[in-house]
């Protein structure tokens, strides 16, 4: 692939023992040798069951975990190498979406501050001024399919689906080229999510954004995702464009998973 | 789309939470008594001097042709082996309980969030370090270290508070270890680190704020025993010096008239109990509110 | 006379901002051997259909309003906590979401089925084998748990809770819930919690029990697609209203009821082009404050006056399938 956008080469991830009372439990293998690559302007899936390596593998490209060996490379550079203070800059380019809307805001602080925050945060690459954030703020939200009278509320007055679009908002904040989404609409109900895929969808062609999207849901993949790789037990077991692996699977763990998902489907 | 103009806050946001958990605080009558007990104790403290029918005995003077006098209208209380009035004596000793206890629950909470909020958040040794500190200030007893630190900085009422505030401290410090530990893992923790949040911006503006809730009601709780524990320094004869009334040097002294005379012991007997139990139920009422467990 | 049935059951809970009337008239019938799918997005109230048969609301802040439920004929909601209890595991089992937290972590495994066996023989002694007692009742639970498919039954009796995995235990509150030879069964999202491989072997084990033991079971989901595979019938709830149900093939291969169609409509499946996903447009109705007449209308595109002039009656479109709508869609119109 001529230019990823990321490059995830050969990594892997290893957790050491637990020092116990008694024994040392087994050390932990949550990545082996994953390699992907994800293009500029693509909505690349990550399909994977809990115990996975899914989670895992998002903290490494944030830089959250290092890798135990293998290298990751956003925009061509290699993210260990950064300097502290490039790897702060470097957030302001990949943003992260997570699963539960409920848990990954702060009940504490408005809507306001919690999607001015990152612009805050990242003020000196970005210039902007207390009043701008503000306006910003406004625009984002109204992007998101909120309004600037949410800006002065709170979490809890809010819907799992609006909650879910204020942290797509925050992401969006900084200005990001590359998106993280684990599983953002899994907590949603059906006619939520609906609206949620089709606002990222939307929101994709706008902006101009990349997307690595995590997902067991195949028919949410299906939907969203250019091409897909499956992850089972820290490997990758199969990757290629969606519409062919879906028409024909490859591995045995393809197949099983498109078998066990439960469809509106009669014989 | 900017507008020029953005809506104003609405502060009826922040006020409706309020009034919700004033509507579940109303719902236990055992609440509401503890919250009303509260106020007329602190309403005493603050008036107290005042109110008293007789403030030139609260002052120190005597009226030895008075002695020992049971209850009666012109002395609710009776009077005391000085002659004193023991309702006004009551009165007055609430302003020292409370105040001594209030500052020895401020000053605990302050020192033990610092610790406790740099121990959760920075762990490894730094951790290790402090909580080893706190746990050899939980062995020693916290009375005797309270009456070992008095003694060495001799007597009232600021020394004592801060000898007592010395020894009450660690529970705080654990309690907030413990909270910052959790929070630590939450998942807006995590956004704010993606988000490229420094450490101080994060224990400071996501991790504390959420520990607020805890903290406070374990203060409201800890009131009446910082207060028992003003009353039993005193019983012993450390802190307050006479002639300034405080409920343990008043029962300490009226330990030896009983039962004869059993009025000097059992009014400010029954104030401490009635101050104490308020600050428990008041406690009790706030922690079933405040109870992040119950989800909105 | 069928197993349960659930006759304009109205339920109001209590909270800071007013009373919620939560359950809007509810009627459900249901026979032995029937699995019936109770689906609806949050707040649509399955749940607490589903507790309330089981008494398990906790009574204020709840207040049934009116209504019956009559399970083998007699009322629930009028019997007394004593007698219900009585019924709970022993003629009606539950299973709930969350495996990890519905399982005791300090007893082991064995122990909570044996429990359940014997509080369900004091009421039918005939359930447990030859020797009877604690032995017959050990006997038994080895044998549910070989019947759910835990491997090594006979071994794995006097493991703890934390010794199994997700399914394993889902598996064991399986076997919990039957050892007791219910007739009626109430699953709360027994799968949601579970990978998707896991959910289908269990969804399969549902479906071995009830032709096995010859219960009813009433399937708390949000997922379609469970429904589709494992139930025999399906009622779809909206805001406290049943607004349609029926046998599964028919209601969710020709959706009566606009929300039902527009429900499947708004999951992705393989056929659906990008963007083509139609979500449904507003929010669920603020309960305390509910909207006159039908409680979908302010959504429904077919909506008209005398939609919010009284909660439209459940009509029968075809034997089993009734809807309640006074503009359901015809098969081949669009929504």
């Amino acid at each position: 692939m001529p230019d990823p956008m990321l490059e995830i080469e050969r990594v892997t991830k290893v957790f050491p023992g637990q020092r116990g009372m008694f024994a040392t439990s087994a050390p932990v293998t949550a990545l082996e040798d994953v390699s992907l690559g994800v293009a500029k302007g693509e909505s690349f899936g990550l399909v994977g069951e809990s115990g996975s390596g899914k989670t895992t593998l998002t903290r490494c490209i944030l830089q959250l975990d290092a890798p135990t060996s293998g290298r990751i490379r956003f925009e061509g550079e290699d993210l260990a190498t950064l300097t502290p203070a490039a790897l702060r800059a470097l957030r302001a380019r990949i943003q992260i979406v997570f699963q539960d809307p409920f848990a990954s805001l702060n009940p504490r602080m408005s809507v306001h501050d919690i999607v001015t925050e990152p612009m805050l945060i990242h003020a000196r690459t970005l210039g902007l001024g207390r009043r701008q954030r503000t306006e910003r703020a406004a625009e984002i939200l109204s992007l998101v399919g909120l309004g600037p009278q949410h800006l002065h509320r709170y979490p809890h007055e809010f819907s799992g689906g609006q909650r879910q679009r204020i942290c797509i908002a925050r992401a969006l904040a900084p200005g990001p080229s590359l998106v993280l989404l684990d599983e953002p609409t899994s907590a949603l109900d059906v006619s939520v999510q609906a609206q949620v895929l089709n606002l990222l969808i939307d929101l994709q062609r706008r902006l101009g954004l990349t997307y690595f999207f995590i997902s067991h849901d195949l028919g949410v993949i299906h939907y969203v995702c250019d091409r897909v790789a499956l992850i089972l037990r820290g490997r990758i077991v199969e990757e290629g464009e969606t519409q062919a692996l879906f028409a024909a699977p490859e591995s045995e763990y393809a197949r099983s998973l498109i078998a066990a998902m439960p469809e509106v489907r009669f014989p | 789309m900017s507008d020029a103009a953005l809506p104003p806050p609405p502060e009826s946001a922040r006020s409706l939470a309020w009034r919700r958990a004033f509507f579940r605080f109303r719902q236990s009558g055992l609440s509401m008594l503890g919250a009303a007990i509260v106020l007329l104790v602190i309403f005493v403290a603050i008036f107290g001097p005042w109110l008293a029918p007789f403030p030139e005995h609260v002052a120190g003077g005597v009226d030895t042709a008075n002695r020992f006098r049971p209850p009666s209208w012109a002395h609710p209380f009776g009077t005391n082996e000085l002659g004193q009035d023991v309702f006004s004596l009551v009165l007055a000793g609430t302003r020292i309980s409370v105040l001594a206890g209030l500052g020895v629950v401020v000053i605990a909470a302050l020192v033990g969030v610092v610790v406790g909020a740099i121990a959760g958040f920075a762990g490894g040794w730094t951790d290790e370090i402090l909580m080893r500190l706190t746990d050899l200030k939980l062995v020693i007893p916290g009375l005797i270290l309270a009456m070992a630190v008095a003694a060495a900085m001799g007597p009232g009422i600021v020394n004592m508070v801060i000898a007592i505030s010395l020894a009450w401290w660690p529970g705080f410090a654990r309690l907030v270890r413990g909270e910052v530990l959790a929070k630590k893992e939450e998942a807006f923790v995590t956004a704010a680190r993606a988000i490229g949040a420094s450490p101080a911006r994060i224990l400071f503006r996501h991790i504390l704020p959420n520990i607020v809730s805890p903290v406070m009601v374990k203060m409201s709780l800890d009131m009446g025993f910082a207060i028992l524990t003003v009353a039993s320094l005193g019983f012993i004869g450390i802190g307050v010096r006479p002639p300034t009334p405080e409920w343990g040097t008043m029962l300490s002294v009226a330990r030896a008239y009983m039962p004869d005379f059993w009025w000097t012991a059992v009014f400010p007997g029954a104030a401490m109990f009635l101050a104490i139990f308020g600050f428990n139920l008041l406690g009790d009422g706030l922690r079933d509110v405040l109870d992040p467990r119950a989800r909105r | 006379m069928a197993l349960l049935e659930i006759r304009d059951l109205h339920l109001a809970m209590r909270s800071f901002d007013g009373e919620a009337h939560v359950l809007n008239g509810i009627d459900l019938s249901v026979e032995r051997g029937e699995v019936w799918g109770l689906v609806g997005e949050t707040g649509c109230g399955k749940s607490l259909t589903g507790l309330s048969v089981s008494r398990l609301v906790p009574a204020p802040p709840a207040r049934y309003m009116q209504g019956e439920i009559r399970f083998d004929g007699r009322d629930l909601l009028t019997l007394s906590e004593r007698e219900m209890q009585g019924l709970r595991g022993h003629r009606i089992g539950m299973i709930f979401q969350d495996p990890t937290t519905n399982l005791n972590p300090v007893f082991r495994v064995g122990t909570q089925l044996v429990d359940v066996a014997l509080a369900a023989a004091r009421r039918e002694p005939s359930i447990l084998p030859a020797p009877g007692g604690r032995r017959g009742a050990r006997a038994l639970a080895v044998q549910m748990l070989d019947k759910v498919g835990i491997p090594d039954a006979a071994g794995r009796i006097d493991d703890y809770p934390h010794q199994f995995s997700g399914g394993m235990r889902q598996r064991v509150l399986i076997a919990m819930a039957l050892i007791g030879r219910p007739d009626l069964l109430i699953a709360d999202e027994p799968t949601t919690a579970l990978d998707v491989s896991v959910q289908a072997q269990i969804l399969k084990l549902l479906k071995a029990m009830v032709a096995e033991f010859g219960m009813g079971v009433v399937l708390i989901t949000h997922n379609l697609g469970v429904v589709a595979q494992t139930c025999s019938h399906v009622a779809v709830m909206y805001a406290g209203n049943i607004v349609e149900r029926g046998p599964v093939r028919t209601v969710l291969t020709a959706p009566a009821h606009p929300y039902t169609h527009a429900l499947l409509r708004a999951i992705p499946t393989r056929g659906v082009p990008r963007g083509a996903l139609a979500g449904l447009p507003g929010t669920v109705p603020n309960l305390i404050d509910p909207p006159p007449g039908c409680r979908f209308a302010p959504r429904c595109a077919r909506a008209t006056a005398a939609c919010t002039a009284a909660v439209p009656p459940a009509a029968e479109l075809a034997p089993g399938h009734a809807v309640a709508c006074l503009h359901p869609v015809r098969e081949g119109a669009d929504a």
